[in-house]
C-alpha cells in the first residue's frame, strides 16, 4: 500500500519572494499545502518602546521606519492621533497637501505591490515597469521635503515645507502620466495568459473569512467589503471629496490585483481635485516647542495603504508618550496567509504573500 | 486566442526599445539633487556656531556627539562635532533647530563605506581646530589686556574721582577702540551680556565678525 508523509518546508527568512525576512513553515503534503504558519520577528525593532524614551516630535521619524514604503501615510496617522491627543488644529492648505501626499504615496505603494506580485511570478518586466513610474513620485517628494524614502514630511500641526510650484507642476505632469500607465499595464500584464493564469481563482476568501481574521484595506475590499475609513470616517479633508471605493467579488488573487489598480485611478482623482481645491494660507498651526498633551489617551486610525493604521497613545502630561501601540495593517492581514494558502500548490504560497503585500517593517514593527 | 496577450505585452516592451531612453549611466552622469535634499554628512562654520548643542538636544538617536570649549570671554566654541551617519535617521530635526542656519547637508549621497568604523564624521577639520586654538589663544590675550585697561582704567578714574570728591562724576564705561580686529570687539561687547538672552543678535554678529574675517584674509 502507498503511504504518503506530511513534511515541512522552511521558506525564508531569505527567500526572494518574501518582500523582506519572512520566514513561513509550510507543512505540505507532496506539492499540496496543509498548512502556512509565519514565524515573524526578524525586523523587530521595538519602535513602540522606542518611542516611550522620546519627544512626540522625535518619534515621528519613526513612524517611516514602520512601513517605509508609505511613510507619508505612517506620519500622517501619528501626527494625526498627536494633534487629537493635543488639541491642534490644522491649517487647511496643509489638510491638503497631507492628504496629496499620502494620495501619491498611495500610488506609490500599489505600484510597488503590483510590481512585486507582477515579479514574484515571473513577469519582470511589469516590475521595472512599475519602478520606472514611481520615480516621478518620488521626483515629487524628493522636490517638496528632500528625501525620496523616510519622509518625515507630515508634522505635527502641519507639513515641514510649503507645496512649491515646481512641487505642482511635477504633481500636474504626474497625474497626466496615470491613465497611460495604466493603461499599458492592462497591456501588460492584465491581459497576460500566463499571469492571469496564476492568479485568477488562486487563494480566495470570502468576505467573512476575511471579517473574521480582521483584514482591512484592498485585501478586505476584494472580497466585496467596500469598508474604506477615508469615507467612513472623512477625516481631515476627505469628506469634502468625491472618489469611489473600488471592490472585489471573489476576494482571489486577481480581485487584490484588481482592487489595486483601481484603487490608483481613484487616488489620482482625490489629487486632482485636491490641487483644484487647495487654498492659499499656512502650512504649519502654533505647536509650542515643548509638547505636553494632557494626560489621557486616543485611538486615532487612518486608511493606511494596507488597510487600517491605528495610533494608541498614552499620554501622563510629559513630553514623552507613556505608551504608544500601532495597530499595523500588514502584520493583521498577514493572519489570512493560512487560510490562502490551504490546499494551493507551493507556487501559489508566493502569489499569496505577494498579493496580501505585506511589508516587514510593518509587520514585526 | 491564446497568446494574444502576450503578444500585446511584447509589443509595448517592443515599442519602448525603440522609444525614448529611461534610464542614464549613473556614476557618469549624476540626478541634480533638490534644494532641500537631506543627505551625506553634515557641514557647519565654528565661526558661525554659538556652541548651543540644541542639535544634539533634537537628535532622537543620538548621532551626534559634540566637544565644547569655552573661551576666556565664557563664549562656548565647537571643537569636534562628531556625525554618527550609523545611526543618523535624516530627519532633518537638528539642522531645523539651529538658531545661527550653519548646520547644513553636504548632499554627497553616496556615502556608504566599507566598514562601521568610518561611519562617522567630524564637521571640524583639523585646519578648523588649529584656527580655533589661534583665535582662543587670541581672545585670552585681548581678555587679560582688556582685563588690566580696565583696571587701571578703574584705578584712575578712582584717583580722579578721589581728585575730584565733591563733583562725584559716574563712571565712564571701556573707552572704544575703532583700531582692534573686529571679530574679538564683537565678541568683547557680547561677552558682557548674558549668552542665553541674546542668542540671536549675538550670532549675528558674530556672523558679520565672520564675513569681515574672511573678506580680510582674502
Amino acid at each position: 500500500m502507498k503511504r504518503t508523509e506530511t513534511y515541512l518546508l522552511n521558506m525564508g527568512p531569505q527567500h526572494p519572494s518574501t518582500h523582506g525576512v519572512l520566514q513561513v513553515k509550510l507543512t505540505l503534503d507532496g506539492e499540496r499545502i496543509l498548512k502556512a504558519e509565519p514565524v515573524l520577528g526578524y525586523l523587530h525593532r521595538g519602535i513602540e518602546k522606542l518611542m516611550e524614551s522620546r519627544t512626540y516630535f522625535q518619534c515621528l521619524p519613526y513612524t517611516d521606519r514602520l512601513d517605509y514604503i508609505s511613510s507619508m501615510n505612517n506620519n500622517f496617522g501619528f501626527a494625526m492621533a498627536v494633534e487629537e491627543l493635543a488639541g491642534i488644529e490644522v491649517p487647511r492648505r496643509a489638510e491638503f497637501i497631507r492628504v496629496i501626499m499620502a494620495e501619491l504615496n498611495r500610488i506609490n505603494s500599489h505600484l510597488i505591490g503590483i510590481g512585486t506580485l507582477a515579479n514574484d511570478l515571473g513577469a519582470s518586466t511589469g516590475m521595472l515597469y512599475c519602478f520606472r513610474d514611481r520615480e516621478y513620485i518620488l521626483d515629487i517628494f524628493n522636490e517638496v521635503c528632500g528625501a525620496r524614502q523616510t519622509f518625515h514630511y507630515i508634522r505635527i500641526g502641519g507639513v515641514a515645507g510649503d507645496f512649491t510650484d515646481k512641487a505642482r507642476e511635477l504633481t500636474e505632469a504626474f497625474l497626466e502620466r496615470v491613465p497611460k500607465f495604466l493603461s499599458e499595464y492592462d497591456q501588460l500584464l492584465t491581459g497576460n495568459e500566463i499571469f492571469t493564469r496564476r492568479i485568477i481563482g488562486i487563494s480566495a476568501m470570502t468576505a467573512k473569512e476575511a471579517l473574521d481574521l480582521n483584514m482591512t484595506g484592498p485585501n478586505l475590499r476584494a472580497t466585496g467589503v467596500a469598508r474604506d475609513l477615508r469615507k467612513l470616517d472623512g477625516y481631515s479633508v476627505y469628506g469634502e471629496l468625491d472618489f469611489d471605493i473600488p471592490v472585489g467579488e471573489h476576494g482571489d488573487n486577481w480581485d487584490r490585483y484588481q482592487v489595486k489598480m483601481k484603487e490608483m485611478a481613484e487616488s489620482a482623482k482625490i489629487i486632482r481635485q485636491c490641487l483644484d481645491k487647495m487654498p492659499e494660507g499656512l502650512i504649519m498651526a502654533k505647536v509650542p516647542k515643548m509638547l505636553k498633551p494632557p494626560k489621557g489617551e486616543v485611538y486615532s486610525r487612518t486608511e493606511g495603504t494596507r488597510g487600517e493604521l491605528g495610533f494608541y497613545i498614552v499620554s501622563d502630561g510629559t513630553t514623552k508618550p507613556y505608551r504608544v501601540h500601532i495597530r499595523r495593517p500588514s502584520f493583521v492581514n498577514m493572519q489570512g496567509l493560512d487560510l490562502m494558502c490551504r490546499g494551493m500548490l507551493i507556487g501559489d504560497s508566493v502569489s499569496a504573500y505577494s498579493s496580501i503585500d505585506p511589508i516587514m517593517g510593518e509587520v514585526d514593527c | 486566442m491564446f497568446g494574444k496577450g502576450l503578444l500585446t505585452g511584447m509589443g509595448v516592451t517592443i515599442k519602448h526599445f525603440f522609444g525614448k531612453k529611461e534610464t542614464f549611466c549613473y556614476p557618469e552622469e549624476k540626478l541634480p539633487m533638490a534644494e532641500g535634499f537631506r543627505g551625506g554628512d553634515l557641514t557647519m562654520d565654528w565661526r558661525v556656531c554659538i556652541g548651543c548643542q540644541m542639535c544634539a538636544m533634537a537628535c532622537p538617536n543620538k548621532a551626534l556627539d559634540l566637544t565644547v570649549v569655552t573661551d576666556a570671554k565664557k563664549k562656548r566654541h565647537m571643537k569636534y562635532y562628531i556625525h554618527k551617519t550609523g545611526r543618523c535617521l535624516f530627519c532633518n530635526l537638528c539642522v531645523e533647530v539651529c538658531p545661527v542656519h550653519t548646520l547644513q547637508w553636504d548632499k554627497n549621497y553616496a556615502n556608504s563605506t566599507w566598514n562601521k568604523e568610518d561611519m562617522v564624521h567630524d564637521a571640524m577639520t583639523d585646519k578648523d581646530r588649529a584656527d580655533l586654538d589661534i583665535f582662543l589663544s587670541d581672545v585670552e590675550k585681548k581678555a587679560k589686556a582688556e582685563a588690566e585697561a580696565k583696571a587701571k582704567a578703574e584705578a584712575e578714574a578712582k584717583a580722579k574721582a578721589e581728585a575730584e570728591a565733591a563733583e562725584g562724576k559716574p563712571e565712564t564705561p571701556k573707552a572704544e577702540t575703532k583700531a582692534a580686529p573686529p571679530k574679538p570687539e564683537a565678541k568683547a561687547e557680547a561677552a558682557k551680556k548674558p549668552a542665553a538672552q541674546n542668542a540671536a543678535p549675538d550670532a549675528e554678529k558674530k556672523a558679520a565678525a565672520a564675513e569681515k574675517k574672511k573678506g580680510g584674509e582674502a
